[in-house]
């Protein structure tokens, strides 16, 4: 499954993963918590595209997610859409502080799945930590659309880092059982999450995923 | 591979095989290629001729950028050129076999021409492409990928669009309309007929695209008598995928936003309901398809959904017409009434089917159909009377929530973690966590729509209740998760329940919770129901109180003592267990008074607990859990305090009655005290925890000192249920027994004084006891604030110190005299030395908002805690001033050395004339009103007076800025302001308006037409009046229009008349 030079040890399966989503929305700093993939990044300076590769450890064994961090281009400059060939996963990502960064999370969606038909993906909203969030549990109705997984992450405090992954894990792997069984080995948190305010943002979630979906030309994150 | 193709490569190359300096040249190549207005001509070379998907990717991405930039602007034989290369590219679609990416990406080129000639100069579009379908399969896999594009790059009004964009959509799909929907249309129903059979995966992508186009065209198109049975003859195809698409298309026929009436005609039209009615006995979906079958519980969830809503929307226009007092003529009055009920009779009829997929054992159905069952039932409150279908429904949902809401069986649990080969324990742990978290809050969503049943039909809800709690009681072989589900139903009656009902005697919910106390609960010391029978237990614990009730206190106290209670081996049942057991004794500690001999057995019961809680305290505050795993049940987990220490509130409460025996109630409260009090002791340094080692280890004291925290904080606890005056006048040996804790916790801030959690814990004691023990501390405090009040200490440290100076005050007022006539100046003192005369006592370097702008590089965001912790003291420092002087206790402060007294002075006077926050410059504005109150007129006094709080304060305070004169907090500043200069006024006279007039108002480059306004206020007008004119003043000053009421705008209105801005 390795890319080509692109080499995964020995018999451990890898995955490429593209991390796409609006600037500023904390995709570099969320990949860079893993440890492992901070000290051996491949860095492309000229291009704007970082590759890491991400171990996880499960009870089936060892996997590796290629992690393609398309952070920083520009509107007309390097690869763009190009970037996702051969993608198999992907992470779009918003940043629940920002509103327009969910209302381009369509875009982004629209113009992966032109390249990769029919590969899982999982809508993260981050900065869950952040007091003032913007973009309520209950706006986020996306995800339900498309069929995606959506996890709520705060990429400073580590919360529900490994979420993420795993649904990719269990998707591509084709086991809903697999579990991972090491602790990543995550850099320590920067802020701690305040976890009845998030615990009551879940509950939130679990009621939203009930409601029903707004009309299309509701505009939801106004 | 040519140069070209080289370089396309290495661009794409991320494995770092290519050397960065050739990566960089071949992107700088590249670039200029694509700067160049002739790109496209390489790009429609080299597309067909490469066999790099990497080169053709490059090519369509670049001639994608070239039409999009250039293409009006190209010649048009160019223009010509290109679209001809495309067409013919199409065309040749099938022996291309290009992967998916790229005939998606020459999908969109086609459709970024469409967009700019469409329908102007290539109206013939759509019939080109409808032309081409025959060719095949190829064909038509790119038709799908076209008609795609088109509604996300032009229609879709999901993708975030510019104004502009939004209305280029709107005038495509009125083009469409006109030309050639139709035909579309019919392709799509002889494609869907010709493929469906020979080329499943090609039909799921045409109606892919009928999916994305119902919403906006003709319902006809699709709704008709080829298109529909077409579809359902489709349905019985052993695609899945294909089904589903199906399935997709249907439902959004279905959801089309229409009129009631024809929506109604529409759904029946479609024969759809009888299909549907079948899904009740035969699921359309096997377990394992769960993508499948949740579009089938959509399916019915939009259809059950719509005939509620057409009912509804029927039912609105008939009842608001009558609102406004028109007739219903009687024809429309007869077509509202048929319509609303076919369309209770089509939900009816479809109900059994819904209720089958309520309880779907597949993954993801369920939850699908519940917010319909809500909206139903919501409904039905509004119905004036319920019919017998709709009462089956109902009891049919009750039946149906209770058992989707029960926990998953234990085998099924277990089976899970059989499959864990490795033994992976603690993963599939975490895991079935997860699995509970979602489990419960899935409940809540099905609770709600119980509880509203509840309301809408109570009797048969409490049969229903009383029907599965027969089912446990007594059974010794019920299952857990349906004794579980019974007592969560019955918890959830008592919620809004009316008082009569909840009386245990006569209320049918008083008496079924009666029932559940009075006799054996089988699998208890589950986990999951023992936290359920508890909070049922003290939800109903007023049926304790009932005559029947008293006879059930001992099994129920039982229940929270023993083994599925505060023992109970989770940790998380057994904190739960604590906290609910503190609130039940507070219901029933009446009850318990005249018990002696069972109030004497919780106690005993209650020993090892209190033993075992006291010493094992919880090592951190809730931060060592990970954090996804948030269990409701467990508040202790992530608080900060421990909620097993609510057991010692629960003793406190059973201890502190009269009724209990003196004697007794003495040996009791000191069993309870000597062994934390020795807790305590032997834990500070020198105490015997200590002695061992000579030098305890660092982790050594961490726990030593945690264990004289969990001390302090029982006693609390347990003084928390102790009445004051039986401490300390009916029963004072008891308040002897808390006077001797108070002295040993005194050595806690001698010994320790630099543990600031300890220091916390040990003030909030002081705070308690002030309490019950009232004026018999006083000759405790001087040494403990001496102890508290030691040179160096901190923001923080001088703001709990306060805090306990003012409640102190205002308990004590005048008797406190002596004591702060030494203590004061004391703290004055070590104020001042954290809020230097330097300090910036506006607090605007403070506030977040400022900060950003100001903010010093590098030395500012050390000390920012620091700095805040010292604005916190600054406002605490001004609470106090306040509670001294409101409490007549402000001659202490006068009396107070001068340079000391004139600094807290200056600290008053820059506060109330300066500080960012309104609330707070009032407390200053309230303390100087005070102090000037009490203020003798001399020569000097009348200086200050007039230069410092009046000048300062009251007027260039207002108006040098910092204020917003729309904020309410400021409406209530300008009043006490008002009062204060009416009260200087009253000092001062004349000579305080001169004086504003010739010295302070001038220097705001104020109107003179101002000062005699001022004048004319202070002097005649009201506080209110003088409020609002100040209001006015400051809003114009800012440049705000002014709002005012009618007696002071006309004022108001001559002084902007006189000068348009008087204040500069």
């Amino acid at each position: 499954m390795a890319l080509p030079g692109q080499s995964a040890p020995d018999g451990v399966p890898s995955f490429k993963l593209v991390l796409v989503g609006d600037g500023g929305t904390g995709k570099t700093t969320f990949v860079k918590r893993h440890l492992t993939g901070e000290f051996e990044k491949k860095y492309e300076p000229t291009i704007g595209v970082e590759v890491h590769p991400l171990d996880f450890t499960t009870n089936r064994g060892k996997l590796r997610f290629y992690c393609w961090d398309t952070a920083g281009q520009e509107k007309f400059g390097g690869l763009r859409d190009g970037y996702y060939i051969h993608g198999q996963c992907a992470i779009i990502m918003f940043d629940v502080t920002s509103r327009l960064t969910y209302k381009n999370v369509p875009t982004w969606h629209r113009d992966l799945c032109r390249v990769c038909e029919n590969i899982p993906i999982v809508l993260c909203g981050n900065k869950v930590d952040v007091k003032n969030r913007q973009v309520k549990p209950k706006q986020v109705t996306f995800h339900r659309k498309k069929n995606l997984q959506y996890n709520e992450i705060s990429a400073k405090s580590n919360y529900n880092y490994e979420k993420p992954f795993l649904y990719l894990a269990r998707r591509l792997v084709g086991d809903q059982n697999l579990h991972f069984v090491e602790q990543v080995a995550l850099a320590p948190p920067e802020v701690q999450i305040d976890l009845q305010q998030q615990a009551a943002y879940e509950n939130q979630l679990k009621e939203a995923a009930a409601a029903p979906l707004p009309d299309e030309d509701d505009d939801i994150a106004e | 591979m040519d140069d070209f193709e080289k370089a396309v490569l290495f661009s794409f190359d991320q494995t770092g095989a290519v050397d960065l300096g050739l990566k960089a040249r071949a992107q700088s190549y590249l670039d200029d290629i694509k700067r160049n207005p002739e790109s496209w001509r390489l790009c429609v070379a080299r597309f067909p001729s490469s066999g790099y998907v990497e080169v053709k990717f490059w090519c369509l991405q670049t001639l994608q950028e070239s039409v999009k930039g250039r293409y009006t602007s190209q010649p048009p034989e160019a223009r010509l050129q290109i679209k001809q290369t495309l067409m013919d590219w199409l065309q040749q679609m099938s022996s291309a076999d290009l992967p998916p990416f790229l005939r998606n990406k020459l999908a969109q080129i086609i459709v970024s021409i469409v967009q700019v000639e469409y329908p102007g100069e290539w109206s013939s579009f759509f019939h080109d492409l409808l032309g081409m379908l025959s060719e095949g399969p190829a064909l038509v896999d790119m038709f799908c990928r076209i008609m795609t594009a088109v509604d996300e790059d032009v229609i879709s009004l999901e993708i975030n669009r510019p104004q502009e964009e939004v209305k280029q959509s709107m005038q495509l799909k009125d083009a469409m309309r006109e030309t050639c929907i139709k035909d579309v249309a019919n392709a799509w129903t002889g494609l869907v007929a010709a493929y469906h059979s020979v080329n499943p995966d090609l039909t799921v992508s045409v109606l892919a695209v009928v999916e994305r186009y119902v919403s906006w065209i003709d319902i006809g198109l699709v709704a008709n008598d080829k298109f529909m049975p077409l579809l359902f003859s489709v349905m019985g195809t052993s695609s899945e995928q294909l089904r589903g698409a199906v399935v997709d298309v249907v439902t959004e026929v279905v959801s089309k936003r229409m009129e009631p009436v024809p929506k109604l005609a529409l759904i029946q039209g479609l024969g759809i309901i009888p299909t549907c009615c079948q899904w009740a006995s035969s699921p359309p979906y096997q377990e394992d398809q769960s993508e499948l079958g949740q579009k089938f519980a959509r399916l019915l969830a939009a259809l059950a959904t719509e005939l509620l809503e057409s009912w509804k929307k029927v039912d609105n226009q008939v009842t608001s017409l009558q609102a406004v007092g028109l007739a219903v003529n009687a024809e429309a009055a007869k077509e509202a009434t048929t319509a609303c009920e076919a369309a209770q009779r089509l939900l009816d009829d479809l109900f059994p089917a819904i209720l089958a997929t309520l309880r779907s054992p597949v993954e993801g159905v369920s939850v699908i159909i519940s917010p319909f069952l809500l909206a139903y039932v919501n409904k039905l409150k509004r119905t004036s009377s319920l019919t017998q279908p709709m009462m089956r429904n109902l009891e049919a949902t009750m039946e149906g929530l209770a058992s989707c809401a029960s926990f998953p069986s234990e085998a099924a649990l277990l089976g899970d973690s059989d499959q864990d080969e490795d033994g992976a324990g603690g993963s599939a742990a975490i895991l079935d966590e997860d699995d509970e978290v979602a489990h419960l809050s899935r409940r809540t969503e099905l609770f709600t729509v119980f509880r509203n049943i509840v309301k809408l039909i109570p009797e048969r809800a409490y049969s229903f209740v009383e029907a599965q709690l027969q089912g446990i009681v007594g059974q010794s072989s019920a299952a857990y998760h349906d004794v579980e589900v019974a007592i969560s139903l019955l918890y959830q009656l008592g919620e809004g329940a009316p008082e009569d009902a909840l009386k245990a005697d006569t209320g049918a919910v008083g008496r079924l919770a009666l029932g559940l106390m009075q006799v054996d609960i089988p699998c208890t010391s589950h986990r999951l129901v023992a936290i359920s029978l508890m909070e049922a237990y003290m939800r109903y614990a007023r049926v304790l109180q009932s005559e029947a009730g008293q006879a059930c206190l001992p099994r129920v106290l039982g229940i929270f003592l023993g083994s599925c209670g505060i023992g109970h081996p989770d940790e998380g049942v057994s904190t739960r267990a604590c906290y609910l057991f503190s609130r039940l004794v507070k219901q029933v500690r009446g009850n318990l008074a005249a018990r002696p001999g069972l109030v004497h057995s919780i106690l005993t019961s209650l020993q090892p607990h209190l033993a075992n809680i006291a010493t094992d305290p919880p090592a951190g505050t809730g931060a060592q859990k990970t954090p996804s795993a948030v269990r409701p049940h467990h508040a202790g987990e992530t608080s900060a305090t421990d909620d097993r220490l609510y057991t010692f509130e629960a003793v406190g409460q059973l201890l502190g009655q009269e009724e209990i025996d003196g004697e007794e109630q003495l040996a009791y409260l000191s069993a309870l005290l000597q062994p934390l009090l020795s807790q305590i002791d032997s834990n500070l340094p020198g105490g015997g925890a200590m002695l061992n080692g000579g030098t305890a280890s660092g982790g050594a004291q961490d726990r030593s000192a945690l264990l004289v925290m969990q001390a302090l904080e029982a006693i609390t606890r347990i003084s928390k249920g102790l009445p004051s005056a039986l401490v300390t006048r009916t029963r004072p040996k008891l308040g002897a027994l808390l006077m001797e804790a108070t002295e040993k916790a005194q050595r806690v801030p001698r010994l320790l004084p630099s543990n600031k959690p300890l220091r916390a814990r040990y003030i909030s004691f002081l705070h308690r006891m002030v309490e019950v023990l009232g004026s018999s501390m006083m000759g405790y405090f001087p040494p403990a604030l001496e102890a508290l009040m030691q040179p160096g200490a901190d923001g923080q440290d001088m703001c709990e110190v306060i805090i306990l100076l003012n409640q102190l005050m205002i308990r004590f007022k005048d008797a406190l005299q002596p004591l702060l006539l030494k203590a004061l100046p004391v703290c004055l003192k070590l104020v001042h030395a954290l809020l230097p005369s330097e300090w910036d006592w506006s607090g605007r370097s403070f506030t977040p908002a400022a900060t950003t702008g100001t903010k010093l590089a590098g030395a500012a965001s050390a000390s920012t805690e620091d700095s805040r912790e010292r604005s916190e003291l600054q406002r605490t420092y001004y609470v106090l001033l306040h509670t001294l002087s409101y409490n007549g206790l402000s001659s202490i402060l006068v009396q107070t050395q001068p340079p000391l007294l004139d600094t807290a002075l200056e600290a008053l006077v820059r506060g109330a004339a300066s500080h960012v926050e309104p609330a707070t410059r009032r407390t200053c504005v309230q303390v100087l009103r005070q102090l000037v109150t009490n203020m003798e007129v001399s020569t000097g006094s009348r200086q200050y007076m007039q230069q410092r709080v009046a000048g300062d304060v009251c007027i260039k305070g207002l108006f040098q800025g910092g204020l917003d004169a729309r904020d309410a907090s400021t409406a209530t500043l300008l009043l006490d302001v008002a009062q204060l200069l009416k009260l200087l006024y009253e000092k001062c006279g004349d000579e305080l308006l001169t004086y504003l007039g010739r010295d302070v108002l001038p220097s705001l480059g104020a109107a003179p037409a101002l000062q005699e306004q001022l004048a004319q206020h202070v002097r005649s007008s009201d506080a209110k009046q003088l409020k609002t004119w100040l209001r006015d003043i400051m809003q114009q000053a800012s440049g705000l229009p002014v709002r005012s009421s009618a007696a002071s705008r006309q004022k108001a209105m001559t002084a902007s008349s006189a000068n348009g801005a008087m204040l500069s």
